[in-house]
């Protein structure tokens, strides 16, 4: 038995593995990139390391060429708060399989939890530029160029791993879209179209819906936003938050006639729930914010401020 | 009762192995002829015209260090150790025909290379290229990993009728290095499962029925009324191993008995054991069972993990014979370690597959899944994903996702909810969140039950109360609001391996220490054969009347280190699950461990009339009144 790594007790009751094998190319850089992490990781120092990364040990031991062994126990230890070793972890298994884009994924999470989207950017590049690599690489370099501002370059990626993938799940539309925004309001336009194209892709996905409503609102595009809605209801089960939000756009847009219709159609359509549904929280909640719209409203007439 | 379960889990393990045709070419121990002089033996040996008769043989284990071995071979001495020890083991075979696929275990140390008949078919531990004598091992094997065998498929195409040979080299990682082990065994699979039949997406009109072969053919389902009378077919041509068939046009609340298989031959079913139920109609006042597991993927890694988790299964099959679920949930950690492919064949199932093949499964992904380094949720890549057919249209009830990282489904009066507590977004601005409001605004179900892996409260082997479980924190304090504002009755999670069952509780969403008398709606245990169960007045979701929250982590291991959280009314270390049943507006739940005993139960019954609470208050009152009158007029 040949143990070539030295173990070193750093916190109480924490083990560190330090491979001796890391080149001396490669141990500059990492010990570079260790300490930039070590603020964002000191709060997390002392965790007593349970079964998970004892598990993630022997595993490691057991099959010391297999880079598959290392990348467990680099997540368990970046799950652990446990960075400097995780990316220790993930080194050696670079160096085990160079070629695996895991690698670079799992160094760049790890760079952005510690806040360094740039490492994060770095590492990913040689991978997004390939094809055939885990899309998930793609989505990781967008979410690393939002944090460094570059929103307009992040919705670019966001929209290459949408195209890439066979079936786009509605986070990645709903990223792209506050990317786009991020960028500014400008780009609403874009960012509607592409919560659009989710839906066309996904069908009526509700976040997606609801995001494309507040963007129109942000806007101050009332008539979009009232459309919207009148889409993202259609055919829904129960209509009462849907029309309280649709009095809500109607107030914003100074339609108060047409604001206190919906509010009062929402207060019959919460009528036609059974008591039993009514008595949630969420329903009494609405009921308290419907009447004291409907309150607000009666005030504003009074005072003739009323549309 | 208790040797009745070992006794029925013994029988299971002879019964469950059974999924592949499996044929021993080369059994591990055998003797094999080996060279350990240090020599180079060049690239001839690994023929089988080589003539090895000069060489030495021995029985495996072979090697020298651990002083495990059946034959110790020369290892020179400390420092100039030969590199590289070869070895030849000649074997027959009958016929190939027919054979798929082989099946590889090697135990080594440090690395190898494996030939059957002049070429390679397997490389361990050793680097890309030309392997030469000088060549060493990649790095040094030590612990388990010495007396370990990995297992790898190999195609079947280089095996020939009649005589084979197998020649492998063993390779030194240093000069310097203690030990050497070797050993081999090969077998030759016919085409069969590799994944035994398993139910998804069941709704009231249809279900999909996949499994995974070990060679590409066309997929074939008969079905119908009758394990005789599969009358009914669905047919798809494509090749491949990945089956997946989807069955619609069903009657509601039916079973249907059915077999998988190809046009070439039957796989699995047309018996008594392998049938599908739809999902009950609207009118139906059938009950709805529910089984429940939780951190069940242990036998992935662990052969303990098989013995607790078949018992588990085992537990539950006996109870099943007096009413069986009609679905299983899955809270997370469902294949250990790392949720790698190979690992959920193991842990989900070949472990569960006498419950699948009858019973869908909804799963909720848990921390190992994602610790393999190739699952995401946000592009669903991965084993977890490729494993599962989800709803993300709302197939089953509840509105649509969009995703199958978190889904929901209606089965007669419940409405289910199932999340991903750790790759998804998880704040109020993510998609999942504006999703489950919506889901739940539209929701009309008299019962509502949410799972997802990482507790909101938990003092077992992961605390709620650690700043460093940002994902139990961002769940409790993010979605367990959002879940009780629409009246959620049962919140189901794992991650600690205990058992942990709160009581009545509404409207916390901080530390324990936090915790206020009026966030306990009611503080008995929930018995309903000893201080009653619980009551809510509402006969859909309700205001401020309390939900259950349950920790079902240790359906193959438990952990240790359990103390009770302040809103738990039992905590248990032991192994085991939960059986659910919902019979109108009266939720029943046991747990009960991997021996079959009871551990604990509690009820939930909802639209308990008012009026009755008021006049069993108002007789309390009068009663109380009437005593106190005793007591002044006795006193006077």
């Amino acid at each position: 038995m040949n143990h070539r790594e030295t173990r070193c007790r750093v916190g109480k009751g924490r083990k560190y593995f330090f491979p001796q094998r890391i080149g001396f190319r490669l141990r500059i850089p990492l010990w570079i990139f260790i300490w930039l992490c070590l603020p964002a990781a000191g709060i997390r120092a002392d965790i007593p390391i349970g079964d998970l990364l004892i598990r993630a040990d022997e595993a490691v031991d057991a099959h010391p060429e297999d880079p598959r062994t290392y990348w467990r126990r680099a997540e368990v230890r970046r799950e652990a708060g446990d960075l400097p070793g995780a990316l220790m972890d993930i080194e050696k298994a670079g160096e085990l399989a160079p070629a695996a884009s895991a690698t670079a994924i799992l160094k760049a999470r790890v760079a952005l939890d510690s806040g360094h989207a740039l490492a994060a950017l770095e590492f990913l590049a040689p991978v997004v530029e390939k094809s055939g690599n885990p899309l998930e690489a793609e989505r990781l370099y967008a979410e690393a160029l939002l944090r460094l501002d570059r929103p307009l370059e992040a919705a670019a990626a966001f929209s290459r791993t949408i195209n890439e993938h066979p079936q786009p799940t509605p986070s990645l539309y709903l990223q792209r879209a506050r990317a786009l925004m991020a960028a500014g309001e400008e780009y609403g336009d874009r960012a509607l179209a592409g919560l659009d194209q989710g839906m066309t892709e996904l069908g009526p996905i509700v976040s997606l819906a609801r995001e494309a409503i507040e963007i129109e609102l942000a806007s101050r595009h009332y008539e979009g936003a009232l459309k919207r809605l009148s889409a993202a209801s259609e055919g829904a089960h129960r209509s009462e938050h849907w029309l309280e939000w649709r009095g809500r756009i109607l107030e914003s847009a100074g339609r108060d006639r047409e604001a206190r219709e919906a509010y009062e159609e929402a207060r019959r359509a919460l009528g036609r729930v059974s008591m039993a549904r009514r008595s949630s929280r969420a329903m009494r909640a609405l009921e308290t914010r419907l009447r004291q719209a409907l309150d607000g409203l009666a005030k504003k007439e009074e005072k003739g401020e009323g549309s | 009762m208790r040797y009745g379960i070992v006794w029925l889990f013994c029988i299971s393990l002879m019964i469950l192995p059974c999924r592949l045709a499996a044929e021993t070419l080369v059994a591990a121990g055998s003797n094999w002829n080996y060279l350990a002089d240090g020599s180079d033996a060049g690239t001839a040996w690994r023929e089988a015209s080589f003539d090895d008769s000069a060489w030495a043989s021995g029985p495996a284990q072979l090697g020298y260090g651990d002083g495990d071995e059946a034959t110790l071979v020369p290892g020179g001495s400390p420092g100039s150790r030969p590199i590289t020890t070869y070895f030849r083991h000649e074997f027959s075979v009958a016929e190939v025909a027919g054979i798929a696929v082989l099946q590889l275990q090697l135990l080594r140390d440090d690395g190898a290379v494996v030939y059957l008949n002049g070429s390679e078919i397997y490389r361990s531990n050793l680097p890309a290229g030309t392997v030469l004598s000088t060549t060493k091992a990649s790095s040094a094997v030590g612990g388990s990993g010495e007396s370990s065998f990995e297992g790898t498929s190999i195609a079947s195409d280089f095996l020939v009728e009649g005589s084979n040979l197998l020649a492998v080299e063993i390779h030194q990682a240093s000069v310097s290095s203690s030990d050497i082990s070797f050993d081999l065994a090969l077998s030759s699979e016919l085409p069969g499962l590799e994944r035994s039949p398993y139910l998804q997406l069941v709704n009231r009109g249809g279900v999909s029925v996949r499994w995974r072969t070990n060679v590409v053919m066309d997929s074939l389902i008969h079905y119908g009324p009758s394990p005789e009378a599969l009358d009914e077919t669905v047919l798809d041509e494509t090749q491949k191993t990945e089956h997946e068939l989807r069955i619609e046009g069903l009657e509601p609340g039916t079973r249907y008995y059915y077999s998988v298989g190809s046009t070439e031959d039957v796989l699995a079913g047309g018996d008594a054991e392998h049938f599908f139920e739809t999902a009950p109609g609207e009118s139906s006042t059938e009950p709805v069972r529910i089984w429940v597991i939780g951190d069940s993927g242990e036998c992935a890694v662990s052969a303990q993990g098989c013995i607790d988790a078949g018992m588990v299964r085992d537990t539950y099959l006996a109870r099943a014979e007096s009413g069986k679920a009609q679905l299983v949930l899955m809270l997370g950690d469902n294949a250990y370690v790392s949720g790698s492919d190979a690992e959920t064949t193991k842990g989900v199932f070949e472990t569960f597959a006498a419950v699948l093949r009858n019973t869908p499964v909804w799963p909720a992904p848990g921390n190992h899944e994602f610790s393999n380094g190739i699952t995401f949720s946000a592009t669903e890549e991965g084993p977890y994903y490729d494993a599962f057919t989800l709803p993300r249209s709302g197939e089953a009830g509840g509105i649509s996702s969009g995703t199958e990282a978190y889904y929901s489904f209606d089965h007669g009066n419940v409405h289910f909810v199932s999340l991903d507590s750790h790759d998804t977004d998880r704040s109020t601005s993510g998609a999942m969140y504006m999703w489950l409001e919506a889901d739940l605004q539209a929701n009309q179900a008299d019962f509502t039950i949410a799972f997802w892996h990482h507790p909101p409260y938990s003092f077992g082997s992961h605390s709620s109360d650690s700043q460093l479980e940002n994902r139990m924190i961002e769940m409790r304090q993010n979605f367990v609001p959002l879940l009780e504002d629409y009246g959620v009755d049962l919140v189901l999670t794992g991650h600690s391996h205990s058992y942990e069952r709160s009581m009545l509780i509404d409207g916390h969403y901080g530390y324990s220490w936090t915790l206020l008398p009026e966030n306990i709606l009611d503080a008995g245990s929930g018995n309903p054969s000893t201080v009653g169960g619980y009551e809510k007045a509402s006969g859909g979701p309700g205001s401020y009347e309390g939900a259950v929250y349950s920790v079902v982590g240790s359906s193959s291991k438990n952990s240790g280190g359990l103390t009770q959280h302040p809103i738990m009314a039992y905590s248990l270390n032991f192994e085991g699950s939960m059986l659910i049943e919902v019979r109108d507006q009266q939720m029943d739940a046991t747990f009960f461990d991997s021996l079959g005993a009871d551990r604990d139960q509690f009820r939930i019954t909802k639209a308990v009339p008012e009026p009755e609470k008021f006049m069993l208050a108002a007789s309390a009152l009068i009663t109380l009144a009437f005593l106190k009158l005793r007591f002044r007029n006795g006193a006077s």
